[in-house]
């Protein structure tokens, strides 16, 4: 049939478009895009949607419902059309064949006790503790993490040159931007994540998704019953074998006519190499074939299960890696934001971590965000940074505030307008003026007018609400004073109090977020017309 | 003596001559012997009043011999103003825009080849130049709005006559421009007591908290020793008067209608405490603000006020 070449055509260019809106909302360091946009771009996905629509049912979050549809008609098309992590599987799957390389997608057997029992896992975990393991698993937070911590600072360092280079001929029609990427035990974790999707994607395919992914599980259920299906036709097949070699979910069996339907992602690509069109896409139950389709024998797929066996190793060696290195990297990390020499300051510990405003507190965030990242990466201030250990074991990666890369703007709201799993409420700026995300504590005997008997005041001066006032000291010098009742906890004093190690004022988090008093109102001074005081 | 009709005729052709030249043409007169007065000599040029800041300065140039004194013809221009953050016009925390644009105009019209405006701001700092407006006028003006966002920009230079300060980043532009024109805004500061001219030039240096580290007057009065302004404009329209220099609301400010315009950036400085004191946002004389004292000890400028040649102008 002519169209099947034309619909891989058809999948293969919607990808690239959904892959590049998807990536440069990511980084989009020149703000193009609105933050609104991108939340509707990051909107597109199944598991932002459907913890989006758990939260607050609306037709903006319907788009899980429409994948759920697109499912149930043309079998898990999501995965290779919308997903962005399919999409980058798809894209790195076409680095072999280019050197030459032998890939091993031959028909296995699914993985089926694995992939269900860890959707069920994902299921369970996530009506009881939260996010906890979406984080992980995730597909769309995956690749956000990806682009944000990865591509986007490589992106940011191209356009540096590029920018620097601009400059000297005395051009600033494009600005640098600075670098910000998470901690390198973050990074670390991040890169492991990839390069082993990557590594699957590479030599085994789509076994990720059809092992692993929740979100193809659960679409890979609901394709069982899809009304069109890939199938191949017994009697004008010639046993080939390019289709099941072709195939990238191994999910083609060209010996028994047989398609797994829940592991096939409709990439189209069977239906372009057939010599005959003997393999079709076509509704299911129009063939009345569908008995025969059955009716193999476990035993002969034996040979088979040998095979699988390495591919699972692999993948446990690898769950069993990554958080390893990842508890190896804990306190590395925490030495690097607190252990220097302070002999001398007095010294200060933060408990409690804040999460974004909006977000109502940290327990309740925790249980919401899937660290997909997208309000790291447009955060204007890049206060927000992937935590390690900041919110303990339930929050690895999630964003928090993070005075030592920058403060929270007071008229700033983009992460709440970013945020497509609903873990960041929206708010509006007059909403944020009132939210006391945590309190700020001066310490004396740090500051610099203490110590040194010179002016200061950085923090006061940036104070937003004036929490932060100077009070006379000694030798007509002024040094801070907190007022925690109109406090809200931006932390911009901690960001620029130029003491170190330690700071002489800092932010302590708090775990429910409270409502901020307005400063007083003073009365607008009235001056009668004056003359020049000189 | 008889009157004649021609007499008569004289008298009153006389009479409407005289009413003419005094109400057309003396005041015409004073104008032209106005400008023909040396323009050079003011030390200060103080307006006050007027439809707005670019008005004031329109007027105010003039009386310091026009922008052409400043701006030759295919010189490069870098105006400085105050945009530090990420608040309204309205609200007094930024150089007013109008003002800025008013200003790049009068470059352009003096022969200027490029106008630059920059700020490293303190806020991030697409929202600080978006919200202060100073992009949107200063680019319809034809200026180029820069970017000051990264340390790619500074280059180290060394201060050679700074006590404290002796190296500093500061951005490429500020050394490269053949002209600078210092645009602040007048404002109560926390800690220093008043930000205007010579404070604003923080906003050139890439790490600001290290003059927090080392003391900040000083160092103050030591970058201005590394380059004087060519000009300084201090906008005083709206005058912060408590809460600086961020400002919390409306209520910090009072619409005092100021512009002062200066080649000296201690004595412009003092002209800003002497309006800071008279609100009570700081105690005592201008001269006790102790970055000024040491930038007068630095021999930047003048602080006696009392002794310069002030123009002052009401509108």
């Amino acid at each position: 049939m002519r169209l099947y070449p034309l619909l891989k055509i058809f999948r293969t260019v919607s990808a690239i478009i959904i892959i590049l809106i998807i990536s440069l909302t990511f980084f989009d360091i020149y703000n193009f895009t609105s933050p609104g946009a991108a939340r509707y771009m990051a909107l597109t996905q199944f598991v932002p949607s459907l913890l989006s629509f758990i939260q607050s049912p609306s037709a903006v979050f319907s788009a899980f419902i429409i994948v759920i549809l697109l499912t149930l008609t043309a079998g898990r098309s999501y995965c290779s059309f919308i997903c962005p992590l399919g999409i980058y599987q798809d894209i790195i799957a076409r680095i072999p064949p280019m050197l030459r390389m032998k890939k091993n997608t031959a028909y296995t057997p699914q993985h089926d006790l694995l992939r269900y029992s860890i959707l069920t896992v994902i299921i369970v975990s996530y009506s009881a503790a939260g996010t906890f393991l979406i984080v992980w698993l995730d597909p769309f937070s995956i690749y956000g993490r990806f682009s944000s911590h990865i591509v986007s600072p490589a992106v940011t360092g191209i356009n540096n040159s590029a920018a620097v280079t601009l400059s000297r001929f005395n051009i600033y029609s494009m600005h640098s931007v600075d670098i910000k990427h998470a901690g390198f035990g973050m990074l670390f974790v991040v890169v492991i994540m990839i390069v082993s999707i990557s590594a699957l994607a590479l030599f085994r395919g789509r076994l990720y998704c059809n092992t692993v992914c929740p979100v193809g599980s659960l679409l890979g259920l609901i394709s069982e019953i899809s009304f069109f299906k890939i199938k191949i036709n017994k009697d004008t097949c010639i046993h080939c074998g390019k289709c099941e070699r072709i195939c990238k979910s191994s999910c083609i069996e060209h010996k028994y006519e047989h398609v797994d339907f829940s592991r096939c992602v409709s990439c189209f690509n069977c239906l372009k190499v057939c010599p005959n069109s003997s393999i079709k896409f076509r509704p299911s139950y129009s063939g009345g074939v569908k008995t025969e389709e059955y009716t193999f024998s476990r035993e002969e797929l034996n040979p088979y299960r040998e095979k699988t066996k390495i591919s699972r190793k692999n993948f446990i060696a690898g769950v069993v890696f990554i958080p390893a290195v990842l508890s190896a990297q804990v306190p590395g990390s925490k030495r690097i934001l607190y252990v220097q020499d302070r002999s001398k300051q007095k010294e200060y510990k933060k408990n409690i971590f804040i999460s974004p405003p909006g977000s109502s507190g940290v327990d309740m965030f925790n249980k919401k965000c899937t660290a997909c990242s997208l309000c790291i990466a447009r955060c204007p201030s890049s206060v927000l940074q992937p935590a390690v250990m900041q919110y303990g074991i339930y929050g690895i990666m999630q964003p928090f505030l993070d005075f030592s890369t920058g403060y929270c703007n007071y008229d700033c709201i983009v992460c709440s307008e970013v945020c497509p799993s609903g873990a960041i409420n929206k708010i509006t700026a007059a909403e944020k003026h009132q939210i006391r995300t945590g309190k700020s504590f001066f310490i004396k005997e740090n500051c610099i007018t203490y110590t040194n008997g010179t002016a200061c005041g950085a923090c006061s001066e940036h104070c937003p609400t004036k929490a932060v006032n100077m009070v006379p000291f000694k030798n007509s010098l002024v040094i801070p004073e907190v007022n925690q009742a109109i406090c809200i906890g931006c932390g911009a004093c901690e960001y620029v109090c130029p003491v170190r190690p330690l700071k002489a004022i800092y932010v302590e988090g708090n775990r429910l977020h409270e409502k901020a008093e307005l400063p007083k109102k003073e009365k607008k001074i009235i001056i009668e017309k004056e003359d020049f005081p000189f | 003596m008889y009157t004649t009709r021609r007499k008569f005729l004289i008298k009153f052709r006389d009479i409407i001559e005289g009413t003419f030249f005094t109400f057309l043409l003396f005041p015409l007169l004073a104008e032209y012997s106005e400008a023909a007065e040396d323009k050079t000599g003011y030390d200060l040029v103080a307006l006050k009043g007027g439809k707005g800041p670019d008005e004031l300065f329109r007027k105010g140039i003039g009386y310091m011999g026009g922008m052409s004194r400043f701006v030759k013809k295919g010189q490069s221009v870098l105006i400085k103003p105050n945009m530090g953050w990420d608040r309204t016009p309205e609200s007094g925390a930024n150089t007013d825009p109008v003002l800025v644009g008013a200003i790049v105009r009068e470059c352009f019209d003096a022969g200027a080849s490029d106008v630059y405006v920059l700020d490293h701001t303190c806020d991030s700092w697409k929202s600080c130049y978006k919200n202060s407006r100073i992009e949107e006028y200063a680019k319809n003006s034809g200026a180029k709005v820069v970017p000051a966002n990264s340390q790619d920009y500074y280059v180290k230079t060394h201060i050679p006559r700074g006590k404290i300060l002796k190296e500093v980043l500061v951005h490429k532009l500020f050394l490269q421009c053949d002209v600078i024109i210092n645009v602040p805004v007048l404002k109560h500061h926390s800690s220093t007591g008043i930000t205007a001219s010579m404070k604003n030039f923080m906003g050139v240096v890439w790490d600001r908290y290290e003059w927090h580290r080392k003391d900040l007057h000083q160092c103050i009065a030591d970058f201005s020793t590394l380059r004087r302004p060519d000009l300084c404009i201090l906008d005083g329209w709206r005058v912060m008067i408590k809460n600086g220099p961020r400002g919390y609301s409306t209520s910090d400010i009072i619409k005092h209608e100021y512009l002062f315009i200066s080649t000296d950036p201690v004595a412009i400085d003092c002209a800003g405490a002497a309006v800071l004191a008279k609100a009570g946002a700081v105690s005592g004389r201008a001269e006790d603000i102790r970055y000024i004292k040491l930038a007068k000890d630095h021999g930047l400028g003048r602080t006696d006020l009392d002794r310069m040649n002030i123009k002052r102008i009401t509108m």
